[in-house]
């Protein structure tokens, strides 16, 4: 919005005067209407068809298994905590969960999906160094400090939005990661960490340069298994799948490049949004 | 999350009352202004994945609705053009009705001044009047230069306020 000059007041005040825009309820019932109608059929939109129909499989995963979003959240970002355990590490997996170590940066993107078939939720998590966080989900940018406070931007509306419950959640738990255990990710995940084992594994020979480990709890269908680069042991790749209820969650992990400060930087992010130049499946990266 | 609701919530639902008036300003009409906006939502509809895409998509949304009613007021004062003269001199014939229906004669001066703008000056003239956009949204939601944008309002402004003048509006009386 820009305030208008004189002449332009002046012309819209006469039409206002003119022109009257108080829409009698009658109308405002039928307009509401047509909108609801509009709402409701959205859905069934043929660009958003698909993308709904995974959403939709992907609401009765999660609440069919009385999973709340933010269980998820907690379980997909101590899932990707958890694999930095493997930084520097020695490949052993008394010594992965001895102890957890931050890393400089990382960037993951979190893929969980309802079926073997389905497609999958993408989540997006950057790291930056001083603890600076931005998550992308669905067309929500946050970014987030490690004393907390986190702003949010609808990438669609160039607004700054209220946040998704879980994305909250996420934040708070990436804030605080250092306070995770591996025993803690396997108790979110399976519920139960009394009968953990920890089978470290290196597995099949299909690559020396891999490690790969993995975790599973006797008389359940849920296993945890973890492809780590032996050499550097930069974790690139988390996967636990329900074999029982075929849902997945995907974790991988790239290294490619260290933002730089003004990715985290939400003053200049919302700077972007108002620039009308830049298109909106540029804005998702932007900074 | 569903996209569907996303992109309602994101761009519709803050949007529904400026799409609301925006149409029932231009038409000015109630059984006009409902089937105007259902056009725009069918227009958007339609253009769904060029708004998401969109730099301005809220900007956008405006222009179809503005499109919309400047369609149907077109389409209404040529079909009515006859009736509306009968009705001028009926209402010159009559001094006692002169001034009651004063203010409905401007009213319908105004809109067959609206209609008969190019589309994108009535549409750079709504989105800058009654939204405020700052000349490069516009120009960004119509597809062309800011220079262009500021060019429509320009002339958009300039047919108004003549049409004003020439019905004694007077334009100093209004407060700012």
């Amino acid at each position: 919005m820009t305030q208008l000059n004189s002449d332009e007041k002046i012309i819209q005040k006469a039409l206002e005067n003119i022109m009257d825009d108080n829409i009698p309820d009658p109308l405002n019932q039928r307009m509401e209407k047509s909108l609801q109608i509009f709402h409701e059929n959205l859905s069934n939109h043929p660009s958003l068809q698909r993308r709904c129909n995974n959403h939709a499989n992907w609401s009765e995963w999660i609440f069919g298994r009385n999973m709340a979003w933010s269980t998820f959240a907690i379980a997909a970002t101590i899932l990707i905590f958890s694999i930095m355990l493997f930084w520097n590490q020695t490949p052993t997996w008394a010594e992965v969960t001895r102890k957890f170590k931050s890393l400089p940066f990382v960037h993951a993107s979190v893929y969980a999906k309802s079926l073997v078939s389905s497609k999958a939720l993408n989540i997006e998590i950057w790291m930056g160094s001083g603890g600076k966080i931005r998550l992308r989900y669905g067309p929500q940018i946050v970014f987030a400090n490690k004393n907390g406070q986190h702003i949010t931007y609808n990438v669609l509306s160039r607004k700054q939005a209220k946040p998704e419950k879980f994305a909250t959640d996420m934040i708070e738990i990436l804030n605080s990661a250092e306070s995770f255990s591996l025993e803690t990710v396997i108790h979110t995940l399976t519920g139960d960490m009394a009968d953990l084992k920890e089978i470290p594994t290196l597995v099949e020979g299909v690559s020396d340069d891999i490690s790969i480990f993995e975790l599973s709890k006797e008389n359940s269908s849920k296993t945890t298994r973890i492809w780590t680069l032996r050499e550097s042991l930069l974790p690139v790749h988390l996967r636990q799948t329900d074999l029982k209820e075929g849902d997945s969650i995907d974790v991988l992990f790239s290294y490619t490049r260290q933002q730089p400060a003004e990715f985290f930087d939400a003053e200049n992010y919302e700077k972007i949004l108002k620039d009308a130049s830049i298109k909106t499946h540029d804005l998702y990266m932007a900074y | 999350m569903n996209p569907a609701n996303d992109i309602y919530l994101s761009l519709i639902d803050p949007l529904k009352e400026s799409m609301k008036r925006s149409v029932y300003r231009i038409v000015q009409d109630p059984d006009d202004a409902a089937d105007a906006f259902q056009d725009a939502l069918f227009k958007v509809w339609n253009y769904l994945d060029r708004i998401v895409d969109h730099p301005n998509p809220q900007a956008y949304i405006l222009c179809i609705c503005v499109s919309s009613a400047h369609d149907l007021l077109r389409k209404r004062i040529r079909k009515n053009q006859n009736e509306v003269a009968s009705l001028q001199d009926e209402i010159s014939s009559s001094s006692i009705i002169e001034h009651a229906c004063y203010a409905d004669e401007i009213t319908d001066i105004v809109k067959q001044s609206i209609s008969s703008m190019p589309l994108k000056q009535a549409q750079a003239v709504f989105l800058r009047l009654f939204e405020q956009e700052s000349y490069s949204v516009i120009g960004s939601a119509l597809g062309c230069a800011e220079e262009t944008a500021r060019s429509h309002v320009s002339k958009g402004l300039a047919l108004l306020r003549s049409i004003l003048i020439d019905k004694k509006v007077s334009l100093s009386e209004v407060h700012i």
